[in-house]
C-alpha cells in the first residue's frame, strides 16, 4: 500500500482559530477525514503579522508536516520506481 | 530508521539524505536520478487566501528565524518573482532557505474558480482548458511539465472554507492521487498474474 499513501497529498487546514467554523479541532479533524478518508489532517494557526505568537503548538505542527514531507518524497520516488 | 525517525526535525532536515526514511529492501529500487538529487521539492497548492505563503513564512520563521514583522517584505518578493516568470511557468515560486538546502518548498499561485475551469474528473478534457493557470496544471499532474520535479504536494485550505471549495480541493487530490492509483492496480495485476500462472 506504498504507492497510493506515497503520492497522496498531505492535508493541511489553517486559520483554525477562525471563530466563523463554529467548530471544535476534533470536529475539523473528522470533517477532513470524512472528505479524504484514511488521510490525517494536520490543523495549523500560521503565523501572521496578527497573531505573532500563533499558537502553542504551530511549532509542533510545522515539525510534522515537514517531516512527513520527506517521508512522503521518498515514498513517491518508490512509488515512481516501481511503476516502471 | 528509527534513528533517523528519532531525530528533531532540523536534525532531519539536515541529515536527510533521498531515500533514507525508506527499508533498506525499498531503498534499492528507488531510482538513481532520484538517489543523487541533492534536495527534494514540495509543492504547495490551495485556494487564493488559503495561507499557503503564510505557512511557508511560518516554516521560515520556526527555521530560519525570519521574524514575523518581515513576513509582509517575503510576501512582496514571492509576487514579484511570479510576474517575472514567462507563461506557462507562473504557478510555482521557488522558495528555497539556508536551514532547507535539503528540501526546496515551492509557493504557488491560489486556484481559481476550480469548479468553473474543471468540468470533467478526466485529465485530457482538462488540458483543453486554454488558461495558462490550467494549462501548467494538468501540465504538473500528467507529468509533461518541463518545471522541477515535485516529489510531494501539500493541498492547504482554511478552516472556514466552503463546501464548494472543499470539493474543488477534492478534484484536485483524486486527480492527483489517480495516476498512482493505477500504478497499484497494475502491480497487484502482475502480481496475481505471477500466482496464478
Amino acid at each position: 500500500m506504498f504507492i497510493v499513501k506515497g503520492a497522496r497529498p498531505l492535508i493541511l487546514v489553517t486559520k483554525i482559530d477562525d471563530n466563523r467554523t463554529g467548530k471544535s479541532l476534533d470536529e475539523l479533524r473528522r470533517d477532513v477525514q470524512g472528505i479524504f478518508p484514511g488521510n490525517e489532517p494536520f490543523l495549523i494557526q500560521n503565523y501572521t503579522k496578527e497573531k505573532p505568537e500563533a499558537n502553542e503548538n504551530t511549532k509542533e505542527v510545522i515539525d510534522d508536516i515537514i517531516s512527513m514531507a520527506l517521508t512522503r518524497c521518498d515514498l513517491y520516488a518508490y512509488a515512481q520506481s516501481t511503476n516502471k | 530508521m528509527k534513528q533517523f525517525n528519532a531525530l528533531s526535525t532540523e536534525e532531519k532536515l539536515d541529515k536527510f539524505t533521498p531515500g533514507i526514511t525508506l527499508p533498506e529492501s525499498q531503498r534499492k529500487k528507488l531510482p538513481k536520478d532520484y538517489l543523487n538529487l541533492e534536495r527534494v521539492s514540495v509543492a504547495i497548492f490551495g485556494g487564493v487566501g488559503s495561507g499557503k505563503t503564510s505557512f511557508v513564512e511560518s516554516c521560515k520563521h520556526c527555521f530560519n528565524g525570519l521574524k514575523v514583522r518581515e513576513f509582509e517584505g517575503v510576501s512582496n518578493q514571492r509576487g514579484k518573482t511570479n510576474t517575472q516568470h514567462s507563461e506557462g511557468q507562473n504557478l510555482l515560486s521557488k522558495q528555497s532557505f539556508a536551514l532547507f538546502e535539503k528540501l526546496t518548498l515551492y509557493d504557488s499561485e491560489g486556484m481559481i474558480n476550480f469548479n468553473k475551469d474543471i468540468s470533467s474528473a478526466a485529465v485530457q478534457d482538462v488540458v483543453r482548458d486554454t488558461s495558462p493557470y490550467w494549462k501548467w496544471l494538468c501540465n504538473f499532474l500528467t507529468g509533461t511539465t518541463p518545471l522541477p520535479q515535485v516529489q510531494c504536494v501539500i493541498l492547504v485550505w482554511p478552516a472556514s472554507s466552503d463546501f464548494d471549495t472543499i470539493q474543488e480541493l477534492k478534484i484536485f487530490y483524486d486527480l492527483y492521487s489517480a495516476k498512482s492509483l493505477l500504478s497499484f492496480i497494475l502491480i497487484i495485476s502482475i502480481f496475481l498474474f505471477y500466482f496464478r500462472f
